[in-house]
């Protein structure tokens, strides 16, 4: 961004005896060369003198270095007798914590610019490469909005949307011209209001959400899914366009996508509803989790009974009665959120 | 009565304004990205502190956007302290660290980490293996050109770059 934010004023004096970056450069070889043959050659030694008596600069890069070099030394770097850091423990530690950095900043709002209300346009997308567009809007309206494991809550957007969040998610809400949601983690739905788009992005991908559409959206790591109830969203994976229409969902793992039919038991948590149309009890099991705090899980010998139902998800343990009613099986509990469902 | 004139440092009212404008905005763009209001305040703190010191003094032309560019920094750093002292506790967990140090030991490896961390950022992964083999391992450069299988030439100039880094941590 060519956009200036600061400018430094510095002191006159500073100018003056700031080294120049080419005059530092020579006081690095300087002191390679010097390093190279341990003090000991005289010419060497005579020709460094004579550098430094020619500018006042060199004095202070030359002096600035001998510090930075003490400062970074193996006797200053080395702790104690006890606790050497060797340079393979340092780069380990250090490569570590830069990868740590770069999936974070990866998890910092990216705002990017719109053109004109509603139309993403691609090329802008695509050149600006997405994650290096992390500019911060600063006068955005910006909203946190976060559930706990088994709360949901709903919201009205400024901008006539309205947005729930599912069990254990983390929203990041930005009202502009062009309403922005990120989705940190777990699941949302979004209505749009009339004349109204709404970008959403989960990972690296932008979902625009055209208006009066339905729309869910689920991320877990590198996996999202995106469901269009009504209305179409215009998608943008990896420098691909896609639009989804109603009826439709999108997985997205990693880079790769697929369109498939929308599945309808996995939007119905919007009126509060767990439902199972012939759901093998394992992968109903894996979606009551998300719901309740603790572990849950069941055998693997129970595993492929099917189940049907709708369920209020408001209270997991009446579901579990129920469900181990209606199957014969029963819940091995060890305590309160550690739940087992077992043969009889 | 003095008149304010081009101010030599920043904390005129300048910074108060800024302060009493910003402060709370600068709060919550903290906790969005640390999830932690308390710490959220405390980096907020740290970060007018850290332009009230600076030496030399900004005209701030557009709050925010410079008030956030060093808070940007502050959270990048608790990020880098945080993982570095993970790495390290998982060497000595793994015992890939042969002596368990004392724990006050380990703050301060954790501290000399963070520093040498601070002062290789952006260099080349070869720049940063050239510079902690010779500082911390004492190998010469030949030592180091046939460890990495590269040339004495390229060993240098890797160094080179690794101390003007340094520096430029140091003096800017």
């Amino acid at each position: 961004m060519a956009r200036r934010i600061v400018s430094e004023v510095t002191p006159d004096e500073h100018r003056h005896t700031e080294p120049t970056d080419k005059q530092l450069s020579e006081a690095i070889q300087w002191l390679m060369r010097t390093e190279e043959t341990m003090g000991g050659d005289p010419l060497v030694q005579a020709q460094l003198e004579e550098w430094l008596a020619s500018s006042p600069q060199h004095q202070i890069a030359w002096q600035r270095l001998a510090h930075v070099n003490q400062q970074f030394s193996a006797t200053n770097l080395q702790i104690t007798a006890k606790n050497d850091v060797s340079a393979r423990v340092a780069m380990h530690s250090i490569q570590k914590s830069d990868a740590h950095i770069a999936s974070k900043r990866r998890s910092l709002k990216v705002i990017f610019s719109l053109a004109g209300l509603g139309i993403l346009d691609a090329a802008t997308l695509d050149s600006m490469g997405l994650y290096k567009a992390s500019h911060y809007a600063y006068d955005f309206v910006n909203a946190d909005l976060r559930t706990s494991v088994g709360e949901q809550s709903h919201h009205q957007l400024a901008d006539g949307s309205k947005l729930i969040l599912n069990t254990e998610t983390a929203v990041d809400v930005d009202l502009a011209a062009q309403a922005q949601l990120y989705l940190h983690y777990g699941e949302m739905a979004l209505t749009t209001a009339a004349n109204k788009t709404v970008a959403l992005q989960a990972n690296n991908n932008v979902f625009v959400a055209a208006e009066n559409s339905d729309v869910t959206l689920y991320k877990d790591n590198d996996f999202c899914q995106l469901q269009v109830i009504s209305g179409a969203v215009n998608c943008f994976i990896n420098g691909e366009t896609k639009q989804v229409r109603a009826g439709n969902r999108l997985e997205i793992n990693n880079d790769r996508f697929v369109t498939l039919a929308i599945d309808q038991s996995a939007v119905s948590w919007r009126y509060g509803v767990l439902i199972a149309e012939q759901h093998t009890l394992g992968d109903f099991i894996h979606q009551l989790a998300r719901y309740r705090v603790g572990h849950l899980s069941c055998a693997d010998e129970i595993k492929n009974l099917t189940l049907s139902g709708s369920f209020p998800i408001n209270n997991t343990e009446l579901i579990l009665e129920n469900v181990c009613q209606t199957l014969a099986i029963k819940q091995h509990r060890m305590s309160r959120y550690y739940v087992k469902l077992t043969a009889v | 009565m003095a008149k304010y004139t081009t101010p030599d440092s920043v904390s005129g009212p300048n910074l108060e304004a800024i302060y009493i404008e910003h402060s709370s905005w600068l709060k919550h763009w903290l906790q969005q990205h640390l999830g932690c209001a308390e710490r959220a305040a405390d980096m907020a703190q740290d970060t007018f502190v850290r332009i009230l010191t600076k030496k030399t003094a900004p005209i701030i032309e557009t709050p925010r956007a410079y008030l956030s560019t060093i808070a940007h920094g502050l959270v990048v750093n608790h990020w880098r302290r945080q993982a570095l002292e993970q790495a390290y506790l998982e060497l000595i967990e793994t015992q890939e660290i042969a002596l368990q140090p004392s724990e006050e030991d380990t703050q301060i490896v954790i501290e000399k980490l963070e520093q040498l961390a601070l002062a290789l950022d952006g260099l080349s992964s070869r720049s940063k293996h050239v510079f902690l083999y010779a500082r911390l391992d004492n190998m010469t450069y030949p030592q180091i050109a046939k460890k990495m299988d590269i040339t004495v030439n390229m060993v240098q100039k890797a160094m080179g770059a690794a101390m003007k880094n340094c520096y430029r941590a140091l003096y800017g």
